[in-house]
C-alpha cells in the first residue's frame, strides 16, 4: 500500500493505492487521523486500491466516530467496482458520503 | 516460512502473510475456472478468516500455524481453514447491523460479518486442541 497526503488551503486528500488489509491498516488509520487534524474538508481517493478488507473498513469507522463530534467532513471517492462491492455488502455505502470521481482531480 | 503443496497451504501465524493466502485461493480458483468476482469474494472471505485467527485464537503468537485446504467438487469450493488456538466459534459473533456498526468503537465483528455475507456456507467444528472452519462457496 501506499499514501500520498495532499494539504490544501481548504481541504485534504489522501490517495490510498494498492492493498489495504490487517497488515496495511495501521499505516493507514496513522496517516488518515493526523490528517482529519488539519481542515474540515477531507477526501480518501480509492481510485488506485486493488483491495480492501475489515481491517481497512474499521478505519474508516474510527475516523468517521472522530469527526462526528467536530463538523468536519469526510468523503471517499473513485472506488473501483470491486472496492465499492465490498462498501455495499458490508453495509458502508449508507455509512459514508461516497462520490463516483475524485472532486479534485 | 510458507509451505505450499498443491492445495494445501501452511503459513506462520502473521498478518504479513496474507497476500500469499489471497494468492493461493486465486491460484486455485482459476484453476477450476472461477470468475474473478467469485475469487475475489473467497479470498476475502479467506483473509478475514486468517486474520481473526492470528488476533483471536492466537493473540498474534507468530509462533503458531495455519493450515489451509482447499478441496473442490464439481459446484462447490470448500476452504479448510485449521489452527491450533484457542476455541472461537464465528456462528457465535453476533451480525452487527448497519446501527450497531455506527455504534460500535472499533468495528467488531465486521470481519466474520463479511465473511458469512461472501460465503454460502460457513461450518465451524472445535477440535480437541484448536478450531476448523469450513468455508463453502457454490459455483457452476
Amino acid at each position: 500500500m501506499e499514501i500520498t497526503e495532499i494539504i490544501k488551503d481548504n481541504y485534504t486528500m489522501l490517495n490510498v493505492s494498492g492493498r489495504l488489509d490487517s497488515t496495511t491498516a495501521t499505516d493507514f488509520e496513522k496517516a488518515l487521523l493526523n490528517l482529519l487534524d488539519l481542515q474540515k474538508e477531507n477526501v480518501v481517493c480509492f481510485k488506485e486500491l486493488k483491495y480492501i478488507s475489515s481491517s481497512g473498513l474499521r478505519v474508516l469507522l474510527v475516523a468517521a466516530k472522530k469527526l462526528s463530534t467536530t463538523g468536519k467532513k469526510l468523503t471517499i471517492s473513485a472506488m473501483q467496482d470491486h472496492i465499492k462491492e465490498v462498501f455495499d455488502i458490508s453495509g458502508f455505502t449508507e455509512l459514508f458520503n461516497i462520490l463516483p470521481e475524485n472532486p479534485y482531480e | 516460512m510458507l509451505n505450499i503443496l498443491k492445495n494445501e497451504l501452511t503459513l506462520e501465524s502473521s498478518t504479513d502473510h496474507l497476500s500469499e493466502v489471497r494468492n493461493f485461493v486465486e491460484v486455485n480458483g482459476i484453476k477450476v475456472g472461477l470468475n474473478k468476482q467469485t475469487i475475489a469474494h473467497i479470498s476475502l472471505a479467506v483473509d478475514e478468516a486468517c486474520t481473526n485467527i492470528i488476533k483471536h485464537a492466537y493473540s498474534n503468537d507468530l509462533t503458531k500455524k495455519i493450515k489451509i485446504k482447499i478441496k473442490t467438487s464439481e459446484n462447490k469450493f470448500t476452504v479448510i481453514i485449521t489452527d491450533s488456538g484457542k476455541h472461537f466459534d464465528p456462528n457465535k459473533v453476533p451480525e452487527p447491523n448497519i446501527e450497531k456498526i455506527q455504534k460500535m468503537k472499533k468495528g467488531g465483528g465486521l470481519g466474520m460479518f463479511l465473511m458469512k455475507k461472501l460465503m454460502d456456507e460457513v461450518h465451524y467444528n472445535p477440535k480437541a486442541n484448536g478450531n476448523e472452519l469450513i468455508l463453502i462457496k457454490n459455483y457452476n
